[in-house]
């Protein structure tokens, strides 16, 4: 196993393993990236099994008032408690679903329609580019928060909604990423060789020239879902996003702040658990970015 | 022997050792060289990638780069001085003044958001703060047209210049304190044929000039023929085969460098098939036991892999690292060989 | 032997960029054949238009006028699907061996890609055995088929890259620059298995570079551009032994010769190559030539048979 993870130039021994199993083990020796996977992992079972664990009707939304703003405890609540009576706990797992779903298809969507849209900006360049970037740079001048309160308070504040809204003031970043990464790629030769063998504008793309640009677009699509989650609270917090009594982390740090003198765990805890999750999504999106290029063994 | 005895030498090198360390290898540059460049001189400095060249130049600039770069041992004398001890604040004064170097790539040396007649100014004033402003300015011009470039254009910027313009400024900025060595690696690599003409007539009639002693380190035999008084032969670190021009291109002894000319298109025969030489340049960071050269050369014996030669010499300068000779000095040197 | 019908047969051949100073004259009106089994060297400094013009001939980029007739069949006439098809026959190898090869691919990968591109061979095994055929031929280690190119040196890369050109046997291959980012011992290497190749296959080829030497040994005919034209042409000795353009005569008198006796008297040329943008009407190399005359500041001289084969644009030829 560590022969193949410090192989040598000059003496190159039978690869036996594919791609994807040597990238495999390449991201298991980075240790960062490997904390960040567990976290992630751990994190995503219990948006999953979060049902499970909590009853949404009766542990998540009923209020409780004789028991309200109670500070974390090993014996009652093990987070303490918010303004009515609630667990934060409970509310803090089911909202990590909200959080990542929104999250995660928000960027997605971006990466999908930003990223061929800068695809075909780099690739074809000349006139296609300029109308693709001028398009883009519209959505770029309007401030993001504006405009996912605009969709928002047009179409109705739902997941949906907040989902595209959010997904939309992406899609200008990732095309601008994946056009500069194209740019640059399309200049090595190997892609006016896979031309010269006879090779389709789309093969080119998608077997030349993306696999060449993971990189920097796999470091930007863990910065951007960091800043989704950020947003979908900023959202929470203007009561655009996440309607209360339904849990998210943004709204549970939004609702935290009135007391953050008195009982600052309301306000550190989902924002530690926030913290935590983007610090655990870059680690492992540096550790994947630097596993997927072969000429970093 | 006794360091610092000799002056009639610009440069000496003895012993030199350099390693660059990373985390996972060694990788050894340099191995046990040893040279030395007469006043007045050229020394073509020849090999391949990986040789070393490069890193020998850098080591006499005291420009090896920090902290993967380590001179492990050896001697460096510039005029008799050695340089491996001095400090960054002396060194800094030697480069320029006593020793200059010029690169493959000529905007590795030049700023790119500075008129070419304020970088050479610099240059100037960095070694001499007596001189005036106009003084100074007066001498760039005088640099560049001593290189070919008329003085109007000494405010032009680097981009404005092309590649073989832009190497005469770098020439101007090495000469413009008339340095006793100047180390010229690859000067010309990246120029057209009729540039690298240019360039290098302008460079042998400047030392001649100034009597410079220049290091020419070059993979282009033709280069060395056209410009150097004597040549080193280098191979994985260190030197194979060293004599005058005549030694080396009328009697080339060692296996490497009969292979180098062996790897040549011949001009009077063009059929006449090349002749490569097997196999590929060793890994630095693991390097061969015995003689470097075994595992490619056709006259390898059991000694080669276990031993490292010693230099056997052949009148002169002329001396070859290479077991084949180690035992028959006495006369019959070309038994073995099968030219 | 009667003279064959010529492989390629290019015609007036000329690309012209559209720069922010003016138009680029990048090859303009070229014109030569090569018959079928010869190589035909290109030579000529940076910025001379013979890698463009290795480019216009697979297509690559499309020619601002002019014909090649591969054939018979114009090229430039084909559909994109035709084109594809036209493919097969003609291929390139590339100068650097370290940015022609993507880094993501195994060895086995980029030699069997223009297999999958063309459904030549549809079963796994079968197209494998192939790509090993073609290993052993450049002679490349089977065991490197699982490597990425990285973990190679230049002149492994550069056996790859011939590798690549060779799985779909073509009949004409553009060699640009195939050995000027190798090592001298290298370089010969891979100088010895083109020539191999060649004479197996039976491959017609195009040799752009700017090494005389090299072209020398390599050619059997060799044209001298500059500045976007062909300026002399002449079977390689014949060239090399009569110059007869003031350019080829200071061009071959620059190459350093790496021996000490009978060397050639260098004639070194003043001044650098001219801007190709915005051309006047008249010679190209008036501007350096050691040999100028009035005239060539006023017409262009036509490229004109000087002797057997043996042509040039020269006025001090007329």
């Amino acid at each position: 196993m560590m022969k193949h993870l410090f192989r040598r130039r000059a003496e190159p021994e039978e690869g036996s393993m594919s791609l994807l199993q040597e990238s495999w083990m390449r991201l298991l020796s980075n240790k960062g990236a490997v904390a960040g996977m567990v976290f992630l992992t751990i994190l995503v079972l219990t948006a999953i099994c979060a049902d499970l664990i909590y009853d949404y009707e009766t542990e998540v939304i009923m209020q409780d008032i004789p028991s309200r703003l109670q500070p974390p405890s090993l014996k009652g609540h093990l987070l303490g408690t918010d303004e009515y009576g609630r667990d934060l706990l409970a509310r803090l797992v089911h909202g990590s679903r909200m959080s990542l779903v929104v999250s995660f298809s928000s960027v997605v969507l971006a990466l999908a329609v930003g990223g061929t849209l800068g695809a075909m900006a780099g690739y074809f360049g000349g006139v296609i580019d300029n109308i693709i970037m001028r398009l883009t740079d519209v959505l770029l001048a309007i401030p993001m928060t504006l405009f996912a309160i605009v969709i928002v308070a047009a179409l109705g504040a739902n997941t949906t909604n907040l989902t595209l809204a959010l997904g939309a003031s992406s899609i200008p970043i990732f095309a601008r990423v994946v056009r500069a990464s194209v740019l640059t790629v399309r200049q090595a030769e190997y892609v006016e060789a896979a031309r010269s063998i006879g090779a389709k504008h789309g093969t080119v793309i998608l077997r030349h020239i993306l696999p060449n640009c993971i990189g920097p677009i796999i470091v930007q699509f863990t910065l951007r879902i960091a800043q989704a989650i950020y947003n979908t609270a900023a959202l929470s917090f203007l009561g655009m996003g996440v309607q209360p009594p339904a849990p998210e982390w943004g709204g549970l740090l939004a609702s935290g702040r009135t007391y953050i003198r008195d009982y600052s765990y309301l306000s550190i805890i989902p924002g530690l658990a926030i913290m935590s999750t983007i610090l655990a999504l870059n680690l492992l999106g540096d550790g994947l970015r630097d596993a997927l290029d072969p000429r970093l063994k | 022997m006794v360091i610092g005895s000799q002056s009639n030498n610009t440069l000496e090198i003895r012993d030199l050792v350099v390693e660059y360390r990373t985390r996972e290898r060694v990788v050894h540059a340099v191995n046990s060289l040893s040279l030395t460049v007469g006043r007045g001189q050229t020394l073509g400095l020849v090999g391949e990638t990986g040789a070393g060249k490069t890193t020998t130049g850098l080591a006499v600039m005291g420009l090896i780069p920090k902290p993967a770069g380590v001179v492990l041992g050896g001697a460096i004398l510039l005029n008799g001085e050695d340089v491996l001890h001095k400090s960054d604040r002396e060194m800094k004064q030697i480069r320029g003044k006593t020793v200059s170097m010029i690169f493959q790539d000529p905007m590795s040396s030049l700023n790119p958001v500075m008129s070419i007649e304020r970088q050479i100014s610099e240059a100037i004033r960095a070694h001499d703060r007596s001189l005036t402003r106009s003084q100074v300015l007066q001498k760039a011009h005088e640099m560049l047209e001593m290189v070919g470039i008329p003085r109007d254009r000494g405010s032009e910027y680097p981009h404005q210049f092309s590649g073989g313009m832009k190497q005469r400024v770098v020439i101007a900025m090495a000469l413009s304190c008339k340095p006793d060595l100047i180390i010229a690696d690859e000067p010309t690599t990246a120029l057209d044929v009729t540039i690298q003409a240019q360039v290098l007539g302008l460079m042998k009639d400047l030392k001649d000039q100034y009597r410079t002693s220049m290091v020419m380190i070059t993979h282009d035999l033709g280069i060395v023929a056209e410009t150097c008084d004597s040549v080193s032969v280098m191979y994985a670190g260190s030197i194979v085969e060293h004599g005058t021009l005549h030694d080396v291109f009328d009697d080339p002894l060692h296996p490497y460098t009969k292979g180098l000319f062996g790897s040549l298109p011949r001009l009077d025969d063009r059929r006449a098939k090349l002749q490569p030489i097997k196999g590929l340049m060793p890994d630095p960071s693991n390097l061969p036991t015995g003689c470097t050269f075994w595992p490619r050369c056709d006259h390898a014996k059991d000694v080669c892999r276990v031993e490292k030669p010693n230099p056997t010499y052949f009148g002169g300068e002329h001396f070859v690292n290479c077991h084949l000779f180690n035992e028959e000095i006495s006369g019959a040197r070309t038994v073995n060989m099968g030219d | 032997m009667t003279e064959n019908a010529p492989l390629i047969d290019v015609r007036g051949l000329t690309k012209y960029f559209a720069t922010k100073r003016g138009l680029l004259h990048a090859v303009d009106g070229v014109s030569f054949t090569i018959s079928e089994g010869k190589t035909l060297g290109l030579v000529g400094e940076s910025g001379c238009g013979k890698s463009t013009t290795g480019r216009l001939l697979l297509r690559l980029i499309e020619p601002t006028s002019g014909q090649v007739l591969f054939h018979g069949t114009d090229i430039a006439s084909l559909s994109s699907g035709e084109m594809r098809d036209m493919r097969k026959k003609m291929q390139m190898i590339f100068q650097d061996p370290f940015s022609s090869l993507n880094p993501r691919m195994t060895v086995s990968q980029i030699i069997e890609e223009p297999l999958r591109l063309h459904r030549m061979i549809e079963d796994r095994d079968e197209r494998m055995n192939k790509v090993l055929e073609i290993m052993d031929l450049v002679g490349l280690s089977r065991r490197l088929r699982n490597t990425y190119p990285h973990e190679l040196d230049g002149g492994r890369r550069q056996r790859i890259g011939v590798a690549r050109a060779l799985v779909l046997d073509p009949e004409f291959i553009v060699c640009d620059e195939p050995v000027s980012a190798l090592d001298v011992s290298i370089r010969a290497q891979i100088l010895n298995l083109m020539g191999e190749v060649q004479e197996q296959l039976g491959l017609t080829l195009l040799f752009i570079t700017h090494d005389l030497s090299v072209v020398h040994h390599f050619s059997d005919e060799i044209a001298v551009m500059y500045l976007g034209k062909i300026i002399e042409k002449a079977p390689a000795d014949e060239l090399f032994a009569h110059p007869s353009h003031p350019y080829t005569e200071a061009l071959l008198s620059a190459i350093p010769i790496p021996r000490l006796h009978d060397r050639p008297k260098r004639i070194i040329l003043r001044g650098e190559i001219t801007s190709p943008v915005n051309l006047p009407k008249a010679c190209r190399f008036a501007t350096r030539c050691p040999k100028v005359m009035s005239r060539c500041h006023e017409e262009e001289p036509e490229l004109c048979e000087i002797g057997p084969n043996h042509q040039a644009a020269c006025f001090l030829l007329d």
